[in-house]
């Protein structure tokens, strides 16, 4: 397990990370720049945090107090960094093999043979970095870090170099991996599909500042702050404004009932694909708000539609509502009002 | 022909070069690991031999070991070793106008060093030795090559530190820069015209070298 308390002083803003990590995939999700990265190198050792404590399966790795500061050397963690960071004097085998560097000469040759295998990157032992792909860079890089056998797998955006098309094959590769390893990993990211298929738990982070790490359907469920909710994709956030039992959104012109009071509510959020018309609705209780729509612009994107509508006859920025294409062909007959479930509207509290 | 001239030039250059170097390559590694301020100060020091005329540090060798100085005295009285007028002063005198060379070329290369390659190594266990020599020398060799042939080719050429702290001794302390001055000051034109050949020879070869390892090589 991974208790990481710390606190860092970086350009612009400060870290403040407080983050507990058990074995199994949790992700770190935020924006460029938000200290995700950072937090990573300070439980690695390469950077050093101002203040706090980190400790890994019980030992303590970095603890201002006590003046502990354990080198990167003998952490014992394991870090895939986004370009792989692979020597580029040493070939596939001898990158393995330096991951290996504890054990004895001869069972490193092994380790790297078996590794490679493991790892689908056998054809190119003997190969040099600037003649792999970029998965095939990975890959080793991944190689490499398991011969050491790690306490902790932590990877900061593996995938960022990748062209598209590589991508999933890693994707399958890491997720093999971290099936095997059965110790914490720490996941760093901003992309929300990557993050869903990857990680059992999903930890906020923004400007420095992490939310606790909560379950992955819970979170995407209901995010509960605005960060949380835009990093998992809902693109229609709205200020809003509680009043006892109701809720007013003047940017999308509606206002609905809660059923109890909505202290602390600051936003809504819906997103893109949970928009149906009004019609579609099973039952009228089900509905919190409906309102005649205008259809703004609409864009056509590889699979799905998205139409940026508002309602009728006013001014207010667009909202964005996307379907499958056959969805949108089956609206040729236009509904006359668009409805927001109660299921499917965030309250975010921040 | 008497050969001793460019004999010595090779035998200082070689000494005084790969002390450059080793001392190039160590302080350019200190460098880089120096806060902002201080390496500026550094830097200035280090390299400023590069712009000095070279009687300058020729001055300083000899006020710093001459028998009458503080640091000469004792290397004379300890082990009865003059330094001066011999040709380990013209190893000295190289060493330190070269050093600069080597210096900045290297400590280019490990400024523009990609960092996640060290932190990479630091996570993975390896030794800060282990790095340091396997890691980053390996992948900085072709610019550390090309400093110490620059440093090399100065080194050879070297002619107004060493005149000062060797002078020309036939067979002692001659060396090929200070033999054409010398055939040139006695009206021996011809031997003068026949140094100055080597010497062009010798700077020829250097630059090819040089060249060669410094061609940019395509990475995919």
């Amino acid at each position: 397990m991974l208790v990481c308390d710390i606190k860092k002083k970086l350009s612009g803003f400060s870290l403040d990370v407080n983050l507990t990590a058990k074995s199994g995939v949790t992700a770190l999700m935020g924006a460029s720049g938000s200290g995700k990265s950072m937090t990573l190198r300070c439980v690695a050792g390469i950077s050093r945090p101002d203040s706090g404590r980190i400790e890994l399966n019980g030992v303590t790795l970095f603890d201002s107090e006590k003046r502990i500061n354990l080198p990167p050397q003998v952490r014992n963690t394991g870090f895939l960094f986004q370009d792989s960071a692979l020597f580029p004097n040493m070939t596939v085998r001898q990158n393995i093999m330096a991951g290996a560097k504890k054990k004895p000469r001869g069972e490193r040759a092994d380790a790297a043979v078996r590794l490679a295998e493991t790892f689908h990157i056998s054809p190119h032992l003997d190969k040099y970095p600037h003649e792999l792909s970029g998965g095939e860079k990975q890959r080793c890089a991944l190689a490499r870090i398991m011969a050491g056998s790690p306490d902790i797998l932590m990877l900061d955006e593996p995938f960022a170099a990748l062209d598209s098309h590589l991508r999933w094959e890693l994707e399958l590769e890491l997720a093999a991996a971290f099936m095997r390893f059965q110790k914490p990993v720490l996941y760093v990211s901003h992309n929300r599909d990557e993050v869903y298929r990857l990680c059992g738990d999903i930890a906020i982070i923004d400007r420095g500042k992490n939310e606790a790490a909560r379950d992955k359907w819970e979170l995407f469920e209901n995010p509960v702050t605005v960060h949380a909710a835009r990093l998992t994709g809902c693109k229609n956030i709205a200020a809003a404004e509680a009043e006892g039992t109701r809720v007013f959104v003047s940017d999308w012109g509606i206002d609905f009932e809660r059923g109890e009071k909505g202290g602390g509510i600051r936003h809504v959020g819906i997103r893109a694909n949970n928009i149906v018309p009004a019609s579609a609705a099973e039952a009228a209780d089900d509905i919190a708000a409906s309102f005649p729509f205008e259809i703004v612009n609409e864009i056509e994107d590889t699979f799905t539609c998205i139409l940026m509508v508002r309602k009728r006859g006013t001014k207010l920025p667009p909202i964005r509502w996307e379907m499958r294409k056959k969805d949108r062909a089956a609206l040729r007959e236009m509904p006359q009002e668009l409805a927001f479930l109660r299921k499917h509207i965030l309250l975010l509290y921040s | 022909m008497d050969l001793f001239p460019l004999y010595n030039s090779l035998r200082v250059s070689v000494i005084g070069v790969s002390a450059a170097f080793a001392a190039g390559v160590l302080a350019a590694f200190a460098a880089v690991r120096l806060p902002k301020t201080l390496k500026g100060v550094c830097d200035t020091v280090l390299t400023i031999p590069m712009v000095l005329p070279p009687t300058v540090v020729g001055y300083f060798i000899l006020v710093s070991l001459s028998p009458k100085s503080a640091v000469g005295a004792k290397l004379h009285d300890w082990f009865s070793l003059t330094v001066t007028m011999r040709w380990y002063a013209s190893v000295v005198a190289v060493a330190i106008i070269a050093f600069p060379f080597v210096y900045r070329t290297v400590r280019g290369a490990f400024e523009s060093f990609d960092r996640n390659l060290l932190d990479a190594g630091r996570t993975l266990g390896l030794s800060e030795r282990y790095i340091f020599f396997r890691v980053l020398l390996p992948n900085c060799k072709p610019v550390i090559i090309a400093g110490a042939a620059l440093a090399f080719a100065r080194g050879i050429g070297e002619y107004g530190a060493t005149s000062m702290v060797s002078g020309y001794i036939a067979g002692k302390t001659a060396t090929v820069s200070t033999a054409v001055a010398y055939y040139w000051q006695i009206n021996q034109d011809d031997m003068a015209m026949y140094w100055v050949i080597i010497n062009l020879a010798v700077s020829f070869v250097f630059m090819m070298t040089i060249n060669a390892f410094t061609k940019p090589r395509v990475r995919g």
